[in-house]
């Protein structure tokens, strides 16, 4: 397969003491025919030049629709899957093509979690195993070292310490979640990638959870990759948001930048459908509604990927800026200090904007 | 809206511009462990045109409720008493037989899953021609182009040629229109949503609740949207019933549980939603504990185990009595679901707390 389309992403955020640096990274899965002979007819382009990076101690929120790649990307960081294109570097080492016997050291600073943290369990193994294995596998610790560990450990996360011989099923959604993220935590990494670790929780129970995520983070210096499609959590945990649509970002900046002048007209149309819990607000709203599905992402659309569904390309543009976004891949870049998007009419939208508090004068 | 005020504890008499009035309904479901109450107690009512939000926790008994009006539970171990009136046909008492002559065309449902109602091996179009046959005597084409002609409502672009697609040729979004098409074609008065938007995409779940609403205005149907988030309530529903543990635990329009909220219960849940409309706080308040079992119910009330306001009741009545659903002073002003709360502080207290403490934070 031929590669044409343009991944010089311009570094905007290029920062020499991130944690971790993410460099138009691709993630295409083969899709292959053939009856005797395996030959791939086509590619599933899940992720598809993705640049980002992240300092210590610091959250990163990723959002989009279910499909535009936000857990590959997770599994690309975590190395639980390699990228076909670009460079991961971690901790100011380039950690794209380590062999297996250098990884041990990679799995113990980049953790996950995941949105089901039962089907992440084994059910066979009680509480105890599931949280001590990382200390095993790292052989660090004694048996009797392991079970004080991991009973602190429980009773840091909400456990009970004295259900260290139960078992998963014995223990509710938001008390499994909490299982998942002590055993993350077991090791102290220095990066948790969080793929929809509430989207399953009933909101009560959400909130004890982005809770105890926030605390952890503040102990022991965590940087997280918030994975949700939940806008307003991921505005309550982040402080820097990605915002992805068909395997690229449309728009990267600071958490209050973001909810407070959102200028890539995707954004527009995700903040514009999240339905806020005040009825007279809610029946003051316009929505910018998005027509028709999403493209598919073995074959997507040419230039800017989201102009089949822009309101904006819709509705304001002239034919001939049409043809631009048609014919011509919009870089993610500075559009304003500390704001990227990959847009090439990016506008500001005071009417899609929530937030009460401020919105800062454009400069 | 002008709805009448009425005593919601008496059955319909046709005249209060109820549609579909629940009195009383208890579900209760024997199992080896013990009785499960999954609801217990439960009364509201609804007009035409009129959307109802359920909402509450997930075991709170929202979709026994839901499958106890659409007479799901018949032939089953289930234990119901109470009275659902739908117009003035009382469904508790009816045979299986008489309420599946309701079910698809007076009142038909929809599914968080639509894979749950269609069926993989038939054509979209065929599954809706026979929804629509099954409740009226029409001929094929006739079936045909009714089944068409749904599909173009609910926004299925080329609905002639997707009308031979199986399910698995839409779309995630496409095959919950396509479930309303096929819920909508016999024109019921009762819709029932259960968490229709819960597995979407927002900018998917906007259309969908806009497409509810458009269809609402065409046909003058009641709905009761079944739903844990409220902002879908906000968004969607006139009045709202709060669930806790199988009960009702406050009740009223929508202006009242969230400009004016009285019970402890609705208090955790707006306070543990994070909101992109207001300033962002720095600390979620999550209710604390788990929600209760069914099978041994707290006694006294039901969310006491998790209630940090019981200091506001003198001695333990929290954990000794089990409080009634009382109308409020807005109550008392009418309405087809008055404000009702289930609590043992004092209104002049709730309100107070409501005011100083809950609202000021949110
Ligand atoms: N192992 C895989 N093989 C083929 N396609 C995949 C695989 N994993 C994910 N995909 C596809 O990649 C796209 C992005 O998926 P994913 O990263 O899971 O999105 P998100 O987490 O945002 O919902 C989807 O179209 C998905 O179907
Ligand atoms: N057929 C059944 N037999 C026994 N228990 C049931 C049955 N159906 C539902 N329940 C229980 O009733 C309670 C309420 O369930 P449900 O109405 O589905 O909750 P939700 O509010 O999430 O829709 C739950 O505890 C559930 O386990
Ligand atoms: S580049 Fe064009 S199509 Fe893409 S978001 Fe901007 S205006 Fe819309
Ligand atoms: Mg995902
Ligand atoms: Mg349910």
């Amino acid at each position: 397969m031929t590669d044409t389309d343009h991944t010089a992403f311009e570094p905007a955020d290029d920062d020499a003491d991130a944690l971790l640096a993410v460099r138009a990274i691709k993630k295409h899965f083969p899709i292959k025919q053939g009856l005797f002979i395996q030959r791939q007819v086509a590619a599933v382009k899940a992720v598809d030049g993705v640049s980002f990076s992240l300092r210590a101690g610091e959250t990163l929120g990723l959002v989009g629709e279910s499909g535009c790649g936000k857990s590959t990307v997770g599994r690309v960081v975590t190395k639980l899957v390699e990228p076909t294109a670009g460079t991961i570097r971690f901790d100011g080492r380039d950690v794209t093509k380590l062999s297996r016997g250098n990884m041990r050291p990679l799995r113990r600073d980049i953790q996950i979690i995941f949105q089901d943290p039962y089907s992440s369990l084994n059910p066979r193994h009680t509480i105890g195993t599931i949280v001590g294995a990382p200390f095993r596998i790292q052989g660090t610790k004694t048996s009797k070292g392991i079970k004080t560990e991991v009973q602190s450990l429980m009773e840091r996360v909400g456990l009970n310490p004295e259900h260290y011989n139960r078992y998963p099923h014995e223990f509710s959604g938001g008390q499994r979640q909490r299982i998942g993220i002590a055993r993350a935590v077991a090791l102290r990494p220095k990066l948790i990638v969080c793929d929809e670790p509430v989207s399953a929780l009933d909101v009560s129970i959400q909130a004890q959870v982005v809770n105890l995520l926030e605390d952890l983070q503040a102990e022991f210096g965590l940087a997280y990759i918030f994975v949700a499609h939940d806008l307003s959590v991921v505005r309550h945990i982040s402080n820097r948001v990605a915002v992805m649509y068909l395997g690229k970002i449309m728009e990267l900046t600071d958490r209050d930048t973001l909810y407070s002048r959102p200028v890539h007209p995707y954004t527009h149309s995700l903040m514009s459908a999240v339905p806020v819990p005040d009825p007279l607000k809610e029946n003051r709203r316009e929505r910018i509604l998005l027509t028709g599905d999403l493209p598919s992402p073995i074959n997507p659309p040419s230039g800017c990927v989201f102009h089949t569904r822009c309101p904006k390309f819709r509705m304001q543009l002239s034919d001939s800026e049409k043809e631009r976004c048609v014919a011509e891949v919009p870089l993610l870049e500075l559009k304003r200090p500390g704001q990227q998007a990959a847009c090439h009419y990016p506008e500001e939208r005071a009417d899609v904007v929530l937030a009460e508090d401020v919105v800062a004068p454009a400069t | 809206m002008t709805v009448e005020p009425r005593d919601i504890t008496r059955s319909p008499s046709g005249d209060t511009g109820a549609y579909l009035s629940v009195n009383d309904l208890r579900v209760h479901f024997p199992t080896g462990d013990g009785i499960v109450k999954a609801v217990d107690g439960l009364s509201f009512s609804i007009s035409r045109g009129q959307t109802l939000g359920i909402v509450g926790e997930s075991g709170s008994g929202k979709s026994v409720t839901s499958q106890a009006i659409l007479g799901l539970h018949k032939g089953s171990k289930a234990r119901i008493s109470g009275e659902i009136w739908l117009g003035d046909q009382e469904l508790v008492g009816m045979t299986e037989e008489e309420i599946r002559g309701l079910r698809g065309d007076q009142m038909a449902m929809i599914f968080q899953d639509p894979l749950s109602s269609l069926h993989p091996f038939y054509t979209v179009g065929r599954q809706i021609t026979e929804a629509y046959r099954v409740h009226n005597s029409v001929g094929k084409s006739a079936a045909r182009k009714r089944a068409v002609e749904m599909l173009d409502l609910v926004g299925i672009p080329n609905p002639d040629k997707r009308f031979d697609d199986y399910p698995h040729q839409f779309s995630g979004g496409m095959r919950q229109r396509a479930m309303i098409a096929m819920a909508l074609v016999c024109d019921p008065k009762l819709l029932i949503a259960d968490e229709p938007t819960t597995a979407l995409d927002v900018t998917v779940q906007a259309q969908i609740l806009e497409l509810m609403k458009e269809l609402q205005r065409e046909f003058n149907s009641a709905i009761i949207l079944i739903t844990h988030d409220l902002g879908v309530v906000a968004e969607a529903c006139d009045s709202v019933v709060v669930m806790y543990g199988g009960q009702c635990v406050e009740t009223g329009t929508v202006n009242d549980i969230f400009y004016h909220a009285q019970m402890p219960y609705t208090w955790g849940l707006l306070g543990s939603m994070p909101r992109m409309d207001r300033d962002r706080r720095e600390r979620l308040q999550p209710i604390p504990g788990q929600p209760p079992s069914l099978i041994q119910v707290p006694k006294g009330c039901v969310f006491n185990p998790r209630c940090v306001y019981q200091d506001h009741v003198p001695g333990d009545l929290c954990k000794t009595d089990h409080p009634q659903l009382l109308m409020t002073q807005r109550g008392n002003e009418g309405g087809l679901l008055p404000h009702q709360v289930r609590c043992h502080i004092r209104e002049s207290e709730r309100e107070r707390i409501w005011t100083e403490q809950i609202s000021p934070t949110l």
